[in-house]
């Protein structure tokens, strides 16, 4: 097959994956704490989709690699904003996450206060689990981790998430 | 430690669901995205070339230094000029009268055991 058609192939075949999985991928990136620039995040999820295309074992590979991509990718940024603001001046943090907090409704501020205070693994098993309803196995795969960690992790974040929304009726 | 409930998991999941869907997304993202991906190819393309430029040049150089330092009577790439005048002074040279090779003997009509050791 010739370079240009694999190109045009390519090109076909991550533009369709964009228009089904864009918004999604972006929901996750948010979901996962990467909320300012989940958009970032999926950005650049696609363009190493687009330069690692020809190394897929086949298509189906892609939209895995996608949302591991956007995991490691979202993981990464909240690890350096979280250094970033422990380092930053209080102030100009207080005054950015009031406006953040501003956008959010009250029940939502909740479970995301909750939600920041999991540890990032379990907020990652959760978030696939629940809100993407992938099967453990997917979890796993996103992950990089095994079956029975996912298991651990999910039910770990969910007891501490019921237990803290539970007090706080 | 109780496990969670179905009506937790429920409830996990509709208050995702509403923090999912407050998310803004622009509406040319897939312009700019593209335009990225496509720049990025382009410039592990130049790296590429460049690259394979550059080992093929010091590959040449290296060649060529190689063969500029090299004694002209060697064979540096192809072993034929002197180690054949190797041969024919260790075959004809001792064995044979005045430099001449033996044919009284029917081992002279064989080939120098002197280019065995080529």
């Amino acid at each position: 097959m010739s370079l240009d058609l694999r190109n045009v192939e390519r090109e076909t075949a991550v533009a369709q994956l964009f228009d089904a999985q864009y918004l999604q991928l972006v929901r996750l990136a948010a979901l996962l704490g990467a909320r300012s620039d989940a958009e970032d995040v999926v950005a650049e999820a696609f363009c190493s989709l687009y330069s690692r295309w020809n190394r897929l074992r086949d298509a189906s590979a892609a939209l895995p690699y996608l949302r591991s991509c956007v995991v490691n990718e979202a993981k990464m940024r909240l690890r350096h904003r979280q250094v970033v603001e422990r380092n930053a001046d209080p102030a100009v943090h207080h005054l950015r996450s009031a406006e953040a907090e501003v956008l959010i409704r009250e029940v939502q501020r909740e479970v995301l206060a909750a939600l920041d205070a999991l540890p990032t693994r379990q907020r990652e098993a959760i978030v696939l689990r629940y809100w993407m309803d992938l099967r453990e196995t997917e979890v796993a795969a996103t992950m990089g981790v095994s079956v029975g960690t996912v298991k651990t992790h999910t039910s770990r974040a969910m007891a501490a998430l019921a237990a803290r929304l539970e007090l706080k009726p | 430690m109780t496990g969670p409930t179905r009506k937790d998991e429920e409830r996990i999941r509709a208050v995702l669901d509403g923090l999912a869907e407050s998310v803004p997304v622009s509406s040319d993202a897939y312009r700019g995205m593209q335009a990225k991906w496509r720049r990025r190819e382009r410039r592990r393309r130049h790296l590429a070339l460049v690259l394979a430029a550059v080992v093929i040049g010091l590959t040449v150089i290296v060649g060529l230094w190689a063969l500029n330092r090299a004694d002209p009577r060697d064979g540096v790439i192809l072993n034929t000029g002197a180690a054949h005048v190797q041969v024919l002074d260790h075959g004809f040279g001792p064995e044979g009268a005045a430099g001449l090779p033996d044919t009284s003997s029917p081992d002279s009509c064989q080939p120098n055991p002197g280019r065995a050791h080529l």
